[in-house]
Formats: structure tokens, C-alpha cells, sequence
């Protein structure tokens, strides 16, 4: 497997530095021509950084996977605050461009809930969730577990239905993730991997969430096995179910970049 | 075994004139949606050589937010006598509207409908195509879009149909280089090559960026009337043998529930019936006009569909070679496709799935008979729609 020369490590030290001074200077052009050609909105629009920025330092140089040099930046905000960003370089006709960026410490987005909150069919998961368990619909009349949330029973018609607990243990059924900042709410916690999960233990129903370590950390297979757990958000009062693969360890802060091009 | 009804519906309604707008970077047209959607009438009733004022029904699909009767009334029509619209489903509803369109024209319902659809993003918003699908059990775990619920199905083909990624970026190479010879296609001029899909940024994997359709505004429409009246109008019709919509067994309001998860939604009951309606079966089909929201779903609708051989050996018909007009078996996308001509929510494929009938198309499949129009994959609402150059085959 290649490995970046101390050479590379001099090149892209340069590159970083000259990088830096355009970013404080606010020349957009130039910073922007450090990109790969066409990744820069991407990437851009994937970053969470300070604006303006009033100060950006190279804090390391080192190698990559394969080919790559990644570098360490602190982008400081005029408040003070700064944001640590992981820049992968690649060698590109001649000379150096930036072709991945990640804020670190890397974090998950946050639960977007529309306007209004969720649908009253939805309530016995979400009251639930928030109080850190795991509820899906089940017909009270003939046991039949159901997913998405009907509003009568699919089997046997019956209009009685609740919401039972189920054990957050599950098999990845499919998976994806997602690199492009579909959403501003995304910015800074892009990449992510989603994971829908089928639960044994409800019938085989499959249930969607962030898969946890994140984000370049991990590359599930479908069956791998994956517990649930609950993490705070917002105010701290609500919970939100995260999977994580089962007896691994839970991050991985995301500091080193992983060898898929996950840009 | 076709029913008596099926038989009598077979090549009783044809397509006689069809109508396209430009394509524009989505947010930048001159025009309103609802202006698009006039314009694309207008000039389907120029191809037919019939007065705009004899359009009688309108329909379309999608939540489309030009109603019918405003269509109508915009046009200054005599008389509307029918309109309707698909509900749900999103580019899964486009063959349907055409097969309702039909419907009524065979039942005297109506005499001339126009099927449409037009999108602005300042009239309709980004992500149009998806409104009222994606809730807080999608929003609160990250997902937002199409792509990445298409996404993770298009993982599954892939890691566990064992479908080669190769299928995939045959149907993009094929949609771009039938684009190349169309003038009005968004890639025209910009040939895509093996290389520049394989290092194109990610989107949602295993999704990179020419896997995926871009929304641009404009509008389109073809002219549906009875099979008896098609003398009364300019050039050769498409016939419509037959159509189907619908939703299998545990297939929409699943949320990712759906029990055949790879497939596109075509399920088997409802392809055959197709086939029996319209009298063909895959082998008769001469062309191939394919939704591809996204280029996975788009190969899970060729394996509903027979068309392509399911798992591995998809690649034996899923190959670039086998897909484009010049010496292929089975010319799929021949104007560029949702990917490369341009994406009016797939109307726009509609109008190249007549045109291999009735010519005009920027790619002329030679001799071809049978064109099969199938729309949206993977939506909670599929359908298709089957023309042909003669009412019975
Ligand atoms: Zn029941």
C-alpha cells in the first residue's frame, strides 16, 4: 500500500499554508481553486466554520490513505470560537487539491421534526423514544406487528391498535451513506451512515436510524448485528435512537479518514 | 389470458401529437409552470394539426399544482369534459396518467386529453418531486430525499441481489450518449465516459452524482384521443396497447417495510397482466424508455420487467453496447433520459416513447413497433404503458 513521501508532506505543508492565508484573506477564488474541481460546492457546503473567519492555522501534516496527505486546520471565528477541520489532499495534474473535508470532533445530524411535530399515529414512538425505549405498532386483536403506522390493522381490520416495547437488537437490512449536504441543518455532520434495521423480536419489522461509529469510521455489511441506544437532543429532554454495530467500540471521534473515497 | 375488456382497451386510444417546452436550469425559467404547461398543449396540438380549442380533457399526475380546469380555462378551450389527476406516487404516477387519459377517450368519456406536467422551482419549490412522502420517521434519522431511500434499496440489490454496479452506469452511459444527438438534451455537448461516473462525487451511496437526475424546470404533453378518430389528425399515431398502475402487497405507506424490497414496485401479477393485455411479452418490446430517478431503481425495474436478467448476469443486458441505438439489442433512453435529456418529473419520456412510433425521436430505433414506456421505480405508486405503430400486434 502506498504511503505519502516526506517529500508529499513538504508539497502539501505548502499547499495547506498558502491554503490558510487564502482563507483569511477572504480571497474566495483562491481557496476555492484549491478544491477538486468539481467538488468544491460539495465540500463547501459540507463544512460547519466560523463566518467571517478572522484566523486559520495548519495545525499537522501526514499521510493519508493511499495516495493522500491530510492536514489539520483551526478556523477561528471573530467571537473566539474556532472549528477543527481534516482536509484530504490528492495529488492532481501536478500539484495538490483538496478532495475530502471533515469538521472534527465528526458529529450526526440532529432529528429534524416538520412544522407541527409528528402525526398522532406516530405518538406511541415518539413518547416512547423519548423516554428512551423502543415502541412499534402492534395490533392489539391478533398480535400482528406493523410498520410504518397504520391506522387499522392490515390482517384482520381491527381498530385497535398500540404501541409495544421491542428490544433496540436488530440485523442491517440496508444501508447508505450519505455524503452530499442535502439538508443546511447537515452542515458539519456530513458524512453519515443510516441503517434500516429489521428487529427479530417484532416480527421482522425494520426500523431507520443513524448508525454509530460514524462517519468514515465504519462500512457495515448488510446482516451485521447492531444494538439501539438513546442519545439526548435539543434542550437535552428528548432522546433520538442511534444503532450502533454490536461489540465495537463506540468512536473513533472520526480523526482518522478511513480508506473509502467518501468524499 | 387477456380479458374480453382488456382485449377491447387494446389499441383503443392513440397518442396523435406531442408538445415539449425547453428544458431549463431548474429556477430559471422565463415562463410560470402554468405557462410551461399551455405552451407544451399548444404545440401537441400543432404536431396533431388540431385547435387548441378542441382539447377536451386534461390530465396529469404528482400533485402537479396546474389543475386541469386552470389549464383549461388558460387555453380558452370550448368545453372541458374530463380531467383528472393521479394521485400520489411522484414520477410513479407518469405512465398512469397516460393510461387514465386512454381510459377515458375508449369510454367516450372524452375526445382529445392532453396529459402534462410542469414544474417550476419557483412555482413548485426544490424537491417537488417528493412532496408529502418523506415525515419524521425518515427527518429525525437523517433522512430527506428521494436519493437516499433509492439509496439504500439500490445497496441492497447490489450487496445482496449481487446486481454488478456495471448495470447501473450502463443505463447512465446510455441515457448520455443518445443525448449527444439531441439538441435540446441539458448534457448535449458533454459526453459522460466510464471514468468521469466512477470518480463523481457521492451523493448517498452507493449513489455518485450521475447516478442521479437533476431537476430542471419546463413541461410536456402528448394528445390521447379514441383509436376511430385518428384520421382527423396529422401524422402516424402510437397506439396504446395496454397500461397498468398500482402498488403490490406491503408496498406503499411501508416505510421502508415493503416485502420486495429490491424490486421496483413492478410486482409479478402486475407485469404479467400487462403483457396479457397487450397482447406482447419483453422479447416484442423494440425500445425502452426508462424512469430513472436514480440509475438503481431503474435496473430493478428491467429485472421486474423480464427485461434483464436478475442478480449477476444483469450486466448481460445491462451493458452500454446492449443499450444504445447504434447496434444494440435493446435501446434504452434514446432522447438522454431523466439523467441526461432533462427531469420534468419523466413526462419528457412519455413524449420520446410516442415519438419511436410516430418519428421525431433524436435517435430513431429502425423498424420499431413495440416501445414500452415505464415510469417511476421504486415510487408507492408504479405504472407503464405499452405503444405500438398498429392497434393490435
Ligand atoms: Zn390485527
Amino acid at each position: 500500500m502506498h504511503t505519502a513521501t516526506t517529500t508529499d508532506l513538504d508539497e502539501v505543508r505548502r499547499c495547506a499554508q498558502r491554503h490558510a492565508l487564502s482563507l483569511s484573506a477572504g480571497d474566495r477564488q483562491a481557496v476555492v481553486a484549491d478544491f477538486l474541481p468539481d467538488r468544491w460546492q460539495q465540500i463547501l457546503a459540507s463544512l460547519d466554520l466560523p463566518i467571517p473567519v478572522t484566523d486559520v492555522v495548519v495545525t499537522a501534516v501526514r499521510p493519508g490513505a493511499g495516495f493522500s496527505v491530510e492536514t489539520l486546520l483551526r478556523w477561528t471565528g471573530p467571537d473566539g470560537g474556532a472549528r477543527d477541520v481534516r482536509l484530504r489532499w490528492v495529488p492532481y495534474e501536478g500539484s495538490w487539491r483538496v478532495q475530502q473535508a471533515r469538521n472534527l470532533p465528526a458529529r450526526l445530524p440532529d432529528p429534524v421534526f416538520p412544522e407541527g411535530g409528528y402525526p398522532p399515529v406516530e405518538a406511541g414512538h415518539w413518547v416512547a423514544m423519548n423516554q428512551g425505549e423502543l415502541r412499534v405498532q402492534r395490533c392489539s386483536a391478533c398480535r400482528t406487528w406493523i410498520w410504518g403506522p397504520r391506522h387499522l390493522c392490515p390482517r384482520c381490520r381491527s381498530f385497535e391498535l398500540g404501541y409495544a416495547p421491542v428490544a433496540a437488537e436488530g440485523l442491517i437490512f440496508a444501508w447508505t451513506r450519505t455524503v452530499q449536504p442535502f439538508e443546511p441543518s447537515m452542515a458539519g455532520r456530513v458524512p453519515f451512515v443510516v441503517a434500516l434495521v429489521e428487529l427479530p423480536q417484532a416480527g421482522g419489522v425494520r426500523v431507520a436510524a443513524l448508525l454509530e461509529p460514524t462517519p468514515d469510521a465504519v462500512t457495515p455489511a448488510i446482516g451485521d448485528p447492531v444494538d439501539g441506544h438513546f442519545v439526548p437532543f435539543g434542550a437535552g429532554d428528548r432522546k433520538i435512537l442511534r444503532w450502533r454495530l454490536s461489540g465495537r467500540p463506540g468512536d473513533a471521534d472520526g480523526q482518522t479518514g478511513g480508506d473509502h473515497d467518501g468524499q | 389470458m387477456a380479458s374480453d375488456r382488456e382485449r377491447r382497451f387494446r389499441g383503443a386510444a392513440a397518442v396523435v401529437g406531442v408538445g415539449e417546452t425547453e428544458l431549463y436550469r431548474r429556477g430559471t425559467s422565463p415562463y410560470s409552470a402554468m405557462q410551461l404547461a399551455a405552451m407544451a398543449v399548444l404545440r401537441a396540438c400543432e404536431d396533431a394539426d388540431v385547435s387548441s380549442t378542441a382539447v377536451d380533457g386534461f390530465a396529469s399526475y404528482a400533485h402537479d399544482s396546474n389543475e386541469g380546469l386552470r389549464v383549461g380555462a388558460n387555453l380558452g378551450v370550448d368545453e372541458i369534459r374530463w380531467s383528472t389527476l393521479v394521485f400520489g406516487g411522484g414520477g410513479g404516477g407518469v405512465a398512469a396518467a397516460v393510461n387514465a387519459a386512454a381510459a377515458a377517450v375508449a369510454t367516450g368519456q372524452a375526445d382529445c386529453v392532453a396529459v402534462y406536467r410542469a414544474i417550476t422551482q419557483a412555482d413548485d419549490g426544490r424537491g417537488s418531486y417528493v412532496t408529502h412522502h418523506l415525515g419524521p420517521l425518515y427527518t429525525a434519522h437523517g433522512l430527506f430525499t428521494a436519493a437516499q431511500i433509492c439509496a439504500l434499496r439500490t445497496q441492497r440489490m447490489l450487496e445482496l441481489d449481487g446486481v454488478p454496479a456495471e448495470a447501473m452506469e450502463a443505463v447512465a452511459l446510455a441515457g448520455y450518449h443518445h443525448a449527444q444527438r439531441n439538441p435540446r438534451a441539458v448534457s448535449y455537448g458533454q459526453p459522460l465516459t466510464r471514468r468521469t461516473y466512477g470518480d463523481a462525487r457521492w451523493v448517498s451511496s452507493p449513489l455518485r452524482l450521475f447516478d442521479c437526475s437533476r431537476e430542471n424546470d419546463g413541461a410536456a404533453a402528448v394528445l390521447v384521443v379514441p383509436a376511430e378518430h385518428v384520421d382527423r389528425y396529422r401524422g402516424r399515431p402510437a397506439y396504446i396497447l395496454g397500461g397498468v398502475q398500482g402498488s403490490g402487497p406491503d408496498w406503499s405507506e411501508s416505510l421502508e417495510n415493503e416485502a420486495a424490497y429490491t424490486s421496483a414496485g413492478f410486482h409479478r401479477a402486475m407485469v404479467d397482466r400487462l403483457w396479457d393485455a397487450c397482447g406482447v411479452g419483453p422479447d416484442d418490446v423494440d425500445v425502452v424508455q426508462l424512469y430513472e430517478n436514480f440509475t438503481g431503481p431503474a435496473v430493478a425495474s428491467m429485472i421486474d420487467f423480464g427485461l434483464c436478467e436478475p442478480g449477476p448476469a444483469a450486466v448481460r443486458t445491462m451493458n452500454v453496447d446492449n443499450l444504445v441505438v447504434d447496434g444494440g439489442r435493446l435501446p434504452l433512453n434514446t432522447s438522454g433520459g431523466n439523467l441526461a435529456e432533462g427531469f420534468v418529473h419523466g413526462i419528457n419520456l412519455v413524449v420520446e416513447a410516442v415519438r419511436q412510433i410516430r418519428g421525431g425521436s433524436p435517435n430513431p430505433v429502425a423498424e420499431a413497433d413495440v416501445s414500452l414506456l415505464i415510469g417511476g421505480p421504486a415510487a408507492p405508486l408504479v405504472s407503464a404503458t405499452v405503444f405500438a405503430s398498429a392497434p393490435a400486434t
